[in-house]
């Protein structure tokens, strides 16, 4: 600590710029003075933030595939959130029948899915 | 420091075994290029972090606080402007100081307004008498005393200055910026940075009139 010195306060600053001088004299002190705790903490601080620096970014090179990928997202939300075509009519009293038939059914929900391929079956076995 | 230079050079031997280092000229300039560079920034903010960790001091009162300010301004410079020339680097990074002390303001306003509706005591504030406590070592008494009156008398006046009059007064008369760096730094017209300088000027001179003299 031989750059610390006792400020002169007994001349007396009469311009500005010596007021000025007397002032970053006294702030350079005050940073001569930091106690070891905060320098310490100071120079942590430092090295991590360089430490930072020296780990290979990776953001860039992903950043075009991120955009391809927040786009593809975007197309099919919209594509989903279509709105879907309100039916021009109610159902008839048959079809709500048909319907109410497959409500109320034991069976399984498979077996409405291939009815096509089970009547294509019976016709054919005639 | 060596720490850092180890780590420099390890990232280096990273980068050239990435790159396939074979020894190429072109490639050994652009490592050593590169490697200057981020010692150029270790030593950029080796010089400025004593200064930095003050001002953030000064604007916060609070210790952890302006070391967390100094912490997220350096990060962001390494971040955002490693690679930019060492001397550019000084206005970067006090603008990037300078915004985080205006959002630590801005967020212990609305704090301290929330607390005063809600009529909360602020103890939870009040700091460790211990880490307030100076390190004595390699200082007399009568150098301490001396240090402690100039100095805290200007820290006293200062941290009363208004956060934007205190900022550019340090940064004129401190850091040496000119009123067109210091308006890039502070985000305002030079006009305005003329006008807190001198009124942060006029009021520091009246108040420490009888330390200074």
């Amino acid at each position: 600590m031989s750059e610390l010195s006792i400020p002169d306060t007994k001349v007396p600053a009469s311009s500005e710029a010596e007021f000025l001088r007397r002032v970053r004299a006294d702030l350079d002190r005050s940073c001569s003075a930091l106690d070891g705790q905060t320098l310490s903490r100071l120079n942590r601080i430092r090295h991590a933030a360089l430490e930072r620096k020296a780990q290979p970014r990776r953001a860039p090179v992903l950043l075009p595939f991120g955009g391809l990928v927040t786009a593809v997202v975007l197309v099919f939300a919209v594509m989903l959130n279509e709105p879907t075509q309100v039916p021009d009519a109610l159902p008839s009293g048959a079809e709500q029948l048909e319907y109410l038939d497959l409500l109320s059914s034991t069976e399984d929900l498979d077996f409405y899915e291939e009815l096509e391929f089970y009547q294509w079956l019976a016709d054919s076995s005639i | 420091m060596t720490s850092a230079i180890l780590t420099l050079a390890v990232a280096r031997d990273d980068a050239q075994a990435m790159h396939g280092y074979d020894g190429d000229h072109a490639a050994e300039r652009r490592e050593s290029k590169v490697l200057q560079r981020q010692l150029g920034l270790g030593n950029f903010l080796a010089g400025v972090e004593r200064r930095a960790y003050r001002m953030a001091r000064i604007a916060t009162g609070n210790q952890e606080e302006a070391l967390d300010i100094v912490q997220d301004a350096m990060l962001k410079l390494v971040e955002k402007y490693g690679d930019k020339p060492e001397s550019e680097l000084g206005p970067l990074f006090f603008r990037i100081l300078q915004s985080r002390i205006r959002d630590w303001y801005r967020r212990s306003t609305v704090r301290n307004r929330f607390r005063s509706w809600l009529g909360m005591a602020d103890e939870e504030d009040d700091e460790d008498a211990l880490q307030l406590v100076a390190d004595p070592a390699g200082k007399t008494p009568e150098e301490l005393l001396a240090l402690q009156g100039s100095m805290g008398a200007l820290e006293d006046a200062l941290a009363k200055l208004p956060l934007r009059q205190q900022q550019v007064f340090l940064l004129r008369a401190w850091e040496g910026l000119d009123v067109k760096q210091t308006a890039q730094v502070m985000g305002c017209a030079e006009g305005s940075v003329k006008t807190h300088y001198s009124r942060a000027l006029a009021t520091l001179r009246e108040r420490l009139g009888d330390h200074y003299l």
